[in-house]
């Protein structure tokens, strides 16, 4: 879920085309978790391969990445390392919510009620081991970089932006932000002509940015005000304080200076962990030097035997996923001005 | 208060219409000296840097500078309704914090449009040393990247002793404009160095394109440096620069 910001941050929509050229870190697991949730068959059932095996995440990541590459965006994916130890009881949470899901799910399929099913099915899915694996696969073989965080992707994906080898984070959550990077695009992935969910609707969806300082200079609070924003209404690592939202959360940290003097008040025992510990999370994040970004070239053989030969993808549609990913290629070369201010 | 008054509207128009295909909103600085703005677009790729004094104005009442924000595509539909040869008054409608434009011609008319809440940029100085520059009629360079949206999607400019060369080039042709010396649309050449650079066609053809074809645009370019261009605003009064990154071969 990530810590529920949206309210009180400027986001401004772009179009895909003004992110031409931009290296953006994505957040690998967000990605992969937002394409088996909305990258299925009608009554909710995920894509699958002649073997039975779930394809969704395959599809979502090939065809969205091509979207995007086409448009001249450099990614490079960020994995999840390990979590930290205040993340367990969110995984164990999620874990749960999806496990009920699925039983919600089998129940709706076998009453016959396809849209409720579609919503259950939704919310079931799980990342494994092996789709993480594939995924990593299918990158390389579009040519593609990737990076292992050593913790939390969002945390490395902002160092990335730190040490200047990417523009902008991509995430749906807003935890990048707390992570300190200075740049957020949103919808990336799902940018385009989108289906409402339980609707005949489809509305038109494009990339918002969220830049850091912006957000701080309106919100008129430091870096570390805004992480205790963060604790205040919950994050991944804490449950936040009942009957705060964003603006109660900016009001307080605002006239109380930091989440160490709110503690001295008497909301200190609304926290069930320590907040300074999850302050820590984000103000000292887990994160590494050692990672190498780099573009390739695309390998359509290599793309086809794992897509169509393996897992029996349409190679039509496919060869148009690669066309996309060598336009891409010639995009790139795209650099900002700020290359040029001194 | 702010209360600015221009011979003729079509003066303000082309200025927005260059502006707002790049940037959706921005905030004008009014001062007792004169009207600025400059800004980048979203993907921070081109920039707009525009000037327009005092002197440039019939009337020009602005006692203290004024951050106005503005949403361009709505001030563009405003400006589309006047006539060219109206006379134009920008007023800051303080109260209910609105810009009024009255166009004074046939009739009077007065059309406002409310303001918006927008951080004043700050944009540090490009630090740039172009080896060569231009004075080129408007109308060749809307020429030049027309031929090549034909073949492709980036554009190569060439500044050399030769004189200015626009090509393009792709699977699907190539093509083609030469500015030599002597030819009368090359009003002014100076070359230190040869300087070459490629740019997104549409960038460019999105800074050029209201411009009135017999205007003189002000070219700078270097190696692989941003192009910049300036506009003449109000026979010379003030300006319109753009300045837009280059494309880098892949690497």
């Amino acid at each position: 879920m990530g810590v529920q910001l949206g309210d009180i941050v400027t986001k401004q929509k772009v179009e895909l085309e003004q992110l031409r050229g931009r290296v953006i870190a994505i957040d690998a697991m967000n990605s992969l978790y937002q394409f088996l949730s909305i990258i299925r068959q009608r009554d909710g059932e995920l894509l699958r391969d002649s073997k039975g095996r779930i394809t969704s995440h395959l599809s979502g990541l090939f065809y969205r990445t091509a979207n995007f590459v086409e448009a001249g965006v450099r990614p490079v994916y960020v994995f999840d390392g390990e979590p930290p130890r205040l993340k367990q009881r969110t995984v164990e949470q999620r874990r749960a919510v999806r496990a009920e899901a699925a039983e919600e799910w089998a129940k709706a399929l076998k009453e016959g009620r396809v849209e409720e099913a579609r919503k259950f099915a939704q919310r079931a899915g799980r990342v494994n081991e092996q789709m993480i694996r594939q995924a990593q696969t299918l990158l390389g073989h579009m040519g593609l970089p990737w990076v292992q965080a050593p913790g939390e992707g969002e945390a490395q994906a902002a160092h990335l932006i730190q040490r200047g080898d990417a523009w902008a984070a991509a995430s749906q959550d807003f935890d990048s932000l707390l992570f300190g990077a200075p740049m957020l695009v949103r919808n990336l992935a799902i940018t385009g002509r989108r289906k409402l969910p339980g609707k005949d609707v489809y509305i038109m969806v494009s990339p918002e940015v969220i830049e850091l300082k912006v957000v701080l200079e309106e919100l008129g609070v430091t870096q570390e005000q805004l992480v205790d924003i963060g604790i205040l209404i919950g994050t991944d690592y804490n449950e936040g304080v009942k009957g705060i939202g964003p603006k109660k959360a900016l009001e307080l940290v605002k006239k109380q200076g930091s989440i160490k003097e709110i503690v001295r008040t008497e909301l200190e025992e609304k926290f069930e962990v320590d907040p300074l510990e999850v302050r820590e999370i984000f103000l000292k994040p887990n994160v590494t030097a050692e990672y190498e970004v780099k573009w390739g070239e695309s390998d359509p053989e290599g793309i086809k035997r794992f897509l169509c030969d393996v897992h029996d993808f349409s190679e039509s549609r496919v060869q148009t996923g690669i066309d996309r990913l060598t336009k891409g290629r010639e995009k790139r070369g795209q650099p900002s001005l700020e290359k040029w201010f001194g | 208060m702010v209360s600015v008054r221009m011979e003729e509207s079509k003066v303000w128009k082309t200025c927005i219409g260059m502006m707002v295909n790049l940037i959706e909103e921005a905030a004008f600085k009014f001062t007792p000296d004169g009207i600025k703005m400059k800004a980048m677009d979203p993907s921070h790729i081109a920039l707009v840097d525009f000037e327009l004094p005092a002197t440039a104005f019939v009337e020009y009442k602005v006692k203290q500078p004024t951050v106005l924000g503005i949403n361009l595509l709505e001030m563009y539909k405003i400006m589309s309704r006047g006539k060219a040869e109206d006379e134009l008054t920008l007023e800051l409608d303080e109260e209910r914090n609105r810009m009024g434009l009255t166009f004074k011609g046939a009739s009077t008319r007065r059309l406002s449009l409310p303001l918006i809440d927008i951080r004043e940029a700050e944009l540090p100085e490009p630090k740039l040393q172009f080896t060569a520059t231009a004075e080129v009629l408007a109308g060749v360079i809307q020429d030049g990247l027309k031929d090549a949206e034909i073949v492709g999607d980036n554009v190569r400019f060439e500044l050399s002793n030769d004189g200015l060369l626009i090509s393009a080039e792709s699977d699907k042709g190539t093509a083609e404009l030469k500015l030599g010396k002597g030819d009368k649309a090359l009003a002014k050449l100076n070359v230190k160095q040869l300087a070459r650079a490629m740019f997104n066609i549409k960038y460019l053809s999105d800074m050029t394109k209201a411009a009135s074809s017999s205007d003189i645009i002000t070219i700078n370019l270097g190696m692989e440096l941003p192009i910049q261009l300036d506009f003449p605003v109000a026979d010379g009064k003030g300006r319109l620069r753009f300045l837009l990154a280059p494309r880098i071969e892949a690497e």
